[in-house]
């Protein structure tokens, strides 16, 4: 009964040992893109396009903070 | 067929329990709140809550999932085990507090629904800088409700105990949708290297706890018995069996507890009725095994609960050839009686 659940539970943990550090980092080098050089080369053009909607964004949350 | 609906029982160990994490949570918020204001003095109050509720929320769950893998690797932390519920219930209103200040604060007063704003304002998926984070943290927080709603005795009788435990191990969903929450928003706008920490090390501790435990419970799993003849299976020593306890081990792939008590040997199955605990860690108490998680009892030659309780669970036959414990591997029926053995 209670086996094939422990079976499940340590495929979750394999699961999550393996998406939690990649979505953790994937994050940080979204927004630290000059941590890596090649982070820096990739993002450089993707960055233009997002640029304007990143500063809209934080200036939108700095307006709502104020 | 219907479970009868029995109100908490409260007892000093669970109003206590409460009281130390009602304390806690309050002297978080109030130390989080004051240092924000101070760090923040331009932060609105909705903004400080926001943060201070979902911070909090986030901690208490990354404690409440530490709690299972501690206690297996140190039976000392078996007291925060017994009401976890508790905390799981907290977090949830902790984060329906966050979400609720975060709908009011970026979604209301719009020309559209607030909840379906906060489904559909952002949608930019492929980006990660412009996730829309928020619906991750919806998600959780709806996880978060069906264990909260669901944590209650009378779910887990009425759903059953493999169903119901299915069904709580959404909390490691809720965990990773949180981490996607925090990663894809707080963290690209925040620039302070204390919150990355905070999170990888959240990440960290509960996945290495984890496979800590996990290897170490392992071990026993991978523990294959001789077997013997007319069926049975070697099982251990009988000098190895503590008195007034038992030896655990892995059959078939599932666990079985041999208790040795009063010059005699019975095995039943390791799994309380109550919530899964390992009954193979309790001691005899009075003349029944006590689970040592909630304290369920039953008799070591029936495995059913003392009237008037009706627990039950499956007993194994046992014999003892020379100062070693043979078993056999096919369960009785739950609550069936088996003569124990006696240790000669």
């Amino acid at each position: 009964m209670i086996q094939p659940l422990r079976r499940i539970h340590w495929r979750i943990v394999l699961g999550l040992s393996v998406l939690l550090p990649i979505l953790f980092f994937a994050g940080l080098r979204a927004r630290h893109p000059k941590l890596t050089g090649k982070a820096a080369k990739e993002t450089s053009s993707a960055g233009a396009q997002n640029a304007p909607e990143n500063s809209a964004r934080q200036a939108a949350r700095q307006e709502v903070d104020r | 067929m219907s479970v009868q609906y029995a109100a908490i029982g409260w007892n000093p160990q669970k109003r206590a329990y409460d009281l130390v994490m009602v304390f806690g949570i309050g002297l978080y918020l109030a130390v989080f709140l004051g240092a924000s204001a101070l760090l923040h003095p331009s932060a609105t109050a909705e903004t400080l809550i926001i943060r201070g509720c979902g911070s909090c929320a986030f901690l208490l769950l990354s404690i409440v999932l530490c709690i299972g893998p501690l206690c297996r690797l140190d039976r000392r932390f078996l007291p925060l085990l017994y009401n976890r519920r508790h905390l799981g219930v907290a977090t949830f209103v902790l984060g329906l507090a966050h979400g609720g200040f975060g709908i009011f604060q970026f979604h209301a007063l719009g020309d559209k629904d607030p909840l379906v704003s906060l489904l559909v304002s952002n949608l930019r998926f492929t980006s990660v800088a412009d996730f829309p984070f928020q619906q991750l943290g919806f998600l959780a927080l709806v996880i978060l409700f069906l264990m909260a709603a669901t944590s209650h005795d009378f779910w887990l009788r009425n759903l059953t105990p493999p169903v119901w435990k299915t069904l709580h191990m959404l909390v490691y969903g809720a965990y990773a949708l949180l981490v996607g929450h925090i990663t894809l928003g707080l963290l690209q706008s925040e620039r302070h290297p204390l919150l990355a920490v905070g999170l990888g090390a959240s990440i960290a501790a509960i996945l290495g706890l984890h496979l800590a435990a996990a290897i170490k419970e392992k071990s026993v799993d991978e523990r294959l018995p001789q077997s013997g003849s007319a069926g049975l299976v070697m099982a251990c020593r009988v000098d190895s069996i503590e008195e007034k306890c038992a030896a655990v081990i892995s059959l078939r792939g599932e666990r079985i507890a041999i208790f040795k008590y009063d010059g005699k040997i019975s095995a039943l199955s390791n799994v309380c009725r109550h919530q899964n605990g390992p009954l193979g860690e309790g001691k005899i108490v009075d003349g029944c095994i006590t689970c040592p998680w909630h304290g369920y009892q039953y008799l070591p030659e029936t495995g059913a609960s003392p009237p008037p309780f009706t627990e039950k669970v499956s007993t194994f036959r046992t014999k003892v050839i020379e100062g070693v414990v043979w078993i056999d591997p096919d369960p009785l029926s739950p609550g069936c009686r088996v003569e124990p053995s006696r240790v000669s």
